[in-house]
């Protein structure tokens, strides 16, 4: 599922929408490399940190999916694949927008 | 990021840190009204790293988290947050939670200046030194120790251009290792309190390529 159209709407309205559209390209790198760094985690504290920071970003822009798969394997159980397929949702979905 | 932008949108001077014990440095050199702290730090987490914090600073705390269990607030309070707010959250809320704690009155108010004690006034800005008072148009503003410090250089001397590095030593003393950017964040915080626009303001004015000096007021 990506972003909630509404709470980017209200982002939107409060931040503009150029400033709106940075944050989404920043967010967009950061996904990507916190999926890389969690694909790579191997340790459970170091799998646990990185599902929570996917998590905490997803929150933010209302990726919801995302923020509970990864809360999912955050809590120690979930798999990585849920992760990679709720993400690769999002990443498509602020491809779109950013165009 | 996101709350960078919604707080630098709202006209605050925002430092950021990745991790809880940078953030604390951070916290220790800038003194800042309000913190905004992410429960899932790396390293110490939020709540380590908001008792920390609490040892040297009564700056507000927001918690903000993707927590979203009892527990957790209960945590979070008992660390000495101030509020807490759960990921994802509407920006009204979150600019409103802001404002809401700022309005709070923590500073201890400072008794008002004896009659015949020396005061600055600078249009409807008085400067009480002794006192360590400053009202705006008659009512007391919450300044920081560091924000009065400022005001205070400044306000004792209107005549005189005051370099980055002299207010920094005056302020944070000759021995303050610390860059120039601590003076502009201040700064930018005082204006704000004393309802100055950094564009054209009427209090503290900026000296092109020197730092800054007083102004008229208004």
């Amino acid at each position: 599922m990506s972003p909630d159209a509404a709470h980017l709407a209200d982002l939107e309205k409060t931040l503009g929408a150029a400033t709106l559209r940075e944050l989404l390209a920043a967010y967009r790198e950061d996904l990507a490399t916190r999926l890389e760094q969690l694909r790579a985690a191997s340790d459970p504290e170091e799998v646990r940190r990185h599902a929570h920071g996917l998590r905490s970003g997803a929150a933010s822009f209302g990726a919801t999916a995302l923020a509970a798969a990864a809360r999912e394997v955050e809590s120690g159980g979930g798999s990585l694949a849920a992760v990679e397929h709720a993400a690769s949702e999002v990443d498509a979905a602020l491809a779109t927008r950013l165009g | 990021m996101l709350v960078t932008a919604l707080l630098t949108q709202q006209g605050f001077a925002v430092a950021t840190a990745e991790d809880g014990e940078s953030g604390l440095d951070v916290a220790r050199a800038l003194d800042p009204e309000l913190v905004v702290l992410d429960v899932g730090l790396p390293g110490a987490d939020g709540f380590t790293a908001c008792r920390s914090l609490r040892e040297f600073s009564d700056a507000y705390v927001l918690m903000l988290t993707a927590q979203d269990s009892e527990l957790d607030k209960v945590i979070g309070f008992d660390a000495g947050a101030d509020d807490y707010i759960t990921k994802p959250f509407s920006t009204a809320e979150f600019i409103a939670r802001v404002q809401a704690l700022l309005r709070r009155p923590r500073r201890v108010q400072v008794v008002p200046a004896a009659p015949g004690e020396e005061t600055r006034v600078f249009g409807a800005l008085v400067v009480n030194p002794a006192a360590r008072e400053v009202c705006l148009d008659g009512r007391p503003l919450n300044l920081t120790r560091r924000e009065f410090d400022l005001l205070d250089v400044l306000s004792g001397s209107p005549r005189v251009a005051f370099t980055r590095q002299q207010l920094l030593e005056r302020v944070w003393g000759e021995n303050w290792f610390g860059d120039h950017h601590l003076v502009g964040v201040h700064i930018s915080n005082l204006r704000r309190k004393l309802g100055d626009d950094g564009r054209n303001p009427s209090f503290i004015l900026t000296v092109r390529g020197i730092g800054f000096r007083m102004g008229p007021g208004r």
